[in-house]
């Protein structure tokens, strides 16, 4: 099975993002490349970049080495440029820094190896991502991710691939049950009222926090946060609000602090921009389930599909087979493919 | 000496406001805005051009509709590429990234240069625009006219071949492929991975032993069930990359040609750059002085300022989302002082801030918002609002101002601009009142055009002093205003629709307004209390007059 066959044609942003590194992000961009190379699909690619890796600037090792074929279109850095062999022509400067350097468009004019990364806000690789568009693209690839300091690629574009694998943990088991509560996560349904995404767009001007109130009014709480500030969050709250609306990370402290002073989480959603913004456990997760907390998101991450990995960099591997079969098992309706396998349905 | 000699005096007097509103298209423009100063006297004809400028982009935009806005969309989001030019003229290699922001700059440079040599009337000889074609076709070298960089076949013969050779080295490499993918399929009935990995499964050994013998696989690495085969690098691909470092080699000379020559003209790159910095500022300012109806200063050779009906353009626009309607003052002012009086909420300060406003935005080489502006260019502006403290120095209201006089005084003897407003009014009235005499009597003697507004009575009667007093309340509106002030919760409001703001000269033998009783009656003071204070007040002037 090809991977390309998985990605619907309306969708025209793909995020991959690893849920861990070498989960095997880069060997399912490089396969969607080369699958690509013969369509009649312009493609773009760009990254999401990521603070706090400074080791990056100097090996590059962290962002995907990708082989890009001539046509193709890039949204990198400089520096970038600067190591890869790939010979390209200069589009536009987008004024979108980064510590490697300004975001550059790219045409590859000749094919070959180069290196990608990308803004580290959402609205950074928006702009990069509509840039590549512009400039042709038919399609855009963007190396995204899901750690805790990065944005939310896989909510700015229209489908996601989640790479995983055996470096997540030794037992396939506990890998398998991981991926899972990661699916699990991108599946916190979207909000559909109205007025309340109206709301949040004006909570992105004025604040972090604020509550939605039965006509549709908003309360902007006055904290720098929701970390730490869940009692706050809880007692900001009313019978008959209509949400909490959450600009930024929701953790379980937030939420347990929340519970202790109220029991309106039961009535009242806690919405969040998008399932990357929610860090809990799996077991952390099972207990709100269990309390009711009512949970919902701006925007809703597609999943195409979840490409595994049974090999670890660490030197074990998991039996091909019976990985993939456990897995297709947790995840139900959502294809899954092996990473390295041409055949996913052998 | 700054010129302004409070640090917070553009911020008091609205300048910061309005240079906010100061529009401007590119990188260039938005570093001078920010280092904008006031222009002295010695700087004269300097503002004089600014102001013909302005006058004639105005001129030739009425007769060209759109010109401003061509021009400024001409101009729009260029960068700032001094620091690539500087290096280039340092001898160093630039990037492409580098080079693709000079052959853009170039490319609206040319389009600037065009426009400018289409509408003569504003081609001024202060902004100097070197010819760019040259650069356009060095880094054009196959004058496609699009925007883009690439280190191009056509720079040297040399890198067309060795690139043509590399595509056909690739192209046989990519047919070898294919026929080794073809030989595995036929003889493994194996098909390799996207990767060229070829994956043998554990259970089929016999498979293994062909492939070995084909002799173009090695076994790179083997899991649990499978061996994992890489293809062997042949010989073309060896030449292949060395292709890629040939070619490497040879755009980097093409590089460092391009640099030089970049280089070597680099003085007349950096002054374009500084021509469009300086036309989008000018083009800046005549946007604001269409948007805010301003006139054309004139410069004088009297140490005197005229505003013919001049306005304070924020609050102007306040006034207008309020609905109201703002009104003109005049102000006449000349060496020595003039004495502001009138009545409370008068607008007394605002016309302060207008004039210290319009002197240094005229020292910026913009117009003014007035109907007509004549003065003399400043060595400083000296403002004081009379209510401030200073925290830093731990002052009280009347200890920041002593302190700020002090300053002031020993430069009043230069050509500069004093504006007190309420002067000594934050310590007890009659030492007040004796205090801002003296500096009154002193700052009358003075070379500096001093500006004092005040509530005590007889300062004004001083020699040589020129006496201005605010209309005040409209007589025959007094019960209207009183309906009013009872039906609304922000008074404010309704004293700017009856307040006449204008500015009067006062004969010595005017009475002077009692304006803060009529004004504490019309805000509702309770009636006995209002009796009493006529009453001490009549005492008071029996016992002056005795």
């Amino acid at each position: 099975m090809m991977l390309r066959d998985l990605i619907p044609e309306n969708c025209r942003r793909i995020a991959v993002v690893g849920m861990a590194k070498n989960a095997g992000k880069t060997v399912v961009l490089n396969r969607l490349i080369a699958e690509m190379a013969g369509s009649k699909e312009v493609l773009g690619i760009t990254s999401t970049g990521r603070d706090g890796e400074e080791q990056d600037l100097v090996t590059l090792t962290e962002k995907p080495r990708i082989h890009v074929p001539a046509g193709t279109l890039l949204g990198t850095t400089e520096v970038c440029l600067e190591h890869g062999n790939a010979r390209v022509e200069i589009l536009e400067t987008t004024s979108e820094y980064t510590p490697m350097g300004q975001v550059v468009l790219v045409r590859v004019r000749q094919a070959g190896y180069i290196q990608i990364a990308g803004p580290d806000t959402n609205k950074g690789v928006l702009r990069i991502a509509r840039a590549l568009e512009r400039n042709g693209a038919s399609k855009v690839l963007v190396d995204g991710a899901i750690d805790r300091k990065a944005s939310a690629s896989p909510a700015i574009t229209d489908g996601c691939i989640l790479a995983t694998g055996a470096v997540l943990h030794r037992d396939p088991e506990v890998a398998v049950e991981m991926t899972r509560h990661q699916v699990e996560m991108f599946s916190i349904p979207e909000t559909q009222d109205a007025a309340v995404r109206q709301q949040w767009n004006r909570l992105l001007e004025r604040g972090n926090v604020g509550v939605v109130g039965r006509n549709g009014e908003m309360r902007v709480i006055p904290v720098a946060s929701a970390i730490n500030n869940g009692r706050d969050l809880g007692n900001a709250l009313k019978k008959e609000d209509r949400c909490l609306l959450i600009n930024g990370s929701l953790t379980a402290k937030t939420v347990k602090e929340l519970t202790q002073v109220t029991s309106l989480y039961k009535e009242i959603p806690v919405i969040v921009s998008d399932a990357t913004k929610v860090f809990i456990t799996e077991k952390e997760w099972k207990i709100w389930k269990h309390m009711g907390i009512l949970l919902q998101v701006i925007y809703s991450v597609k999943l195409l599909a979840v490409a595994i990995n049974p090999l670890s960099p660490e030197g074990y591997e998991f039996d091909k087979k019976s990985f993939k079969k456990k897995m297709q098992q947790a995840l139900g309706e959502i294809p899954v493919v092996d990473a390295m396998e041409e055949g996913g349905l052998d | 000496m700054n010129y302004f000699m409070n640090p917070d005096t553009p911020e008091q007097i609205g300048l910061n406001d309005f240079l906010t509103k100061l529009p401007v298209e590119t990188e260039y423009g938005r570093k001078r805005k920010e280092i904008l100063v006031p222009v002295g006297e010695e700087g004269r004809l300097i503002l004089e051009q600014s102001y013909q400028e302005i006058g004639k982009i105005m001129e030739e935009h009425d007769r060209h509709p759109g010109l401003i806005k061509e021009l400024r969309k001409l101009i729009h989001g260029q960068k700032n590429i001094r620091k690539s030019l500087e290096n280039s003229m340092d001898e160093q290699t630039l990037s492409d990234v580098e080079l693709f922001e000079i052959k853009k700059q170039a490319f609206a440079m040319e389009r600037v240069i065009g426009y400018l040599d289409r509408h003569k009337a504003v081609r001024f000889s202060s902004i100097t625009l070197h010819p760019v074609k040259w650069l356009i076709e060095l880094l054009d070298p196959e004058a496609t006219g699009i925007e883009t960089f690439y280190v191009y076949d056509e720079y040297d013969p040399k890198l067309k071949k060795l690139r043509s050779r590399k595509a056909k080295v690739k192209e046989q490499v990519l047919a070898e492929e294919k026929q080794k993918e073809k030989q595995v399929i036929e003889k493994l009935d194996v098909k390799p991975l996207w990767n060229k990995e070829v994956h043998i499964p554990k259970d089929q050994p016999e498979k293994q032993e062909k492939l070995q013998q084909m002799g173009m696989y090695l076994l790179a690495n083997e899991t649990k069930s499978h061996w994992i085969y890489r293809p062997i690098k042949h010989e073309l691909e060896e030449t292949l990359s060395g292709l890629f470092g040939e070619e490497e080699v040879l755009e980097q000379k093409i590089r460092e040609r391009l640099s030089h020559c970049i280089g070597e003209k680099g003085e007349e790159l950096l002054q374009n750059t500084e021509a469009l910095g300086y036309l989008d500022i000018l083009l800046g300012k005549v946007t604001v002085a269409i948007k805010y109806q301003c006139c054309e200063p004139e410069i004088i050779d009297k140490p005197m300022l005229r505003i013919t009906e001049g306005r304070h353009p924020g609050l102007e626009e306040k006034l207008k989302k309020e609905g109201l309607r703002y009104m003109p003052v005049d102000i006449e002012a000349s060496k020595g002082v003039t004495l502001i009086t009138g009545a409370n909420m008068g607008g007394k300060t605002m016309s302060l801030k207008m004039t210290a406003l319009m002197v240094s935005l005229a020292q910026l080489g913009f117009w003014v918002p007035a109907k007509e502006f004549s003065f003399q260019p400043m060595e400083y502006i000296y403002f004081s609002t009379g209510d401030q403290q200073s925290h830093e120095l731990g002052l009280s209201t009347f200890g920041a101002e002593v302190y700020g006089l002090k300053k002031v005084l020993k430069v009043a003897g230069k050509k500069g601009m004093i504006l007190l407003d309420e002067l000594a009014s934050g310590t007890n009235p009659k030492e007040g009142y004796g205090i801002s005499k003296a500096i009154v009597r002193h700052l009358s003697q003075e070379s500096a055009i001093s500006i004092v507004t005040t509530h005590y009575d007889g300062i004004g009667d001083l020699p040589e002093i020129r006496h201005l007093q605010v209309v005040g309340l409209r007589d025959g509106h007094l019960d209207e205003i009183k309906d009013e002030l009872e039906n609304v919760d922000d008074p404010s409001g309704v004293f700017e629709k009856f307040m006449d703001y204008r500015l009067k000269p006062k004969d010595r033998n005017d009475p002077v307004p009692r304006d803060a009783i009529r004004v504490a009656e019309l805000m509702g003071l309770p009636e006995n209390i209002l009796e009493n204070a006529r009453g001490y007040l009549a005492e008071n002037d029996r016992e002056k007059e005795e």
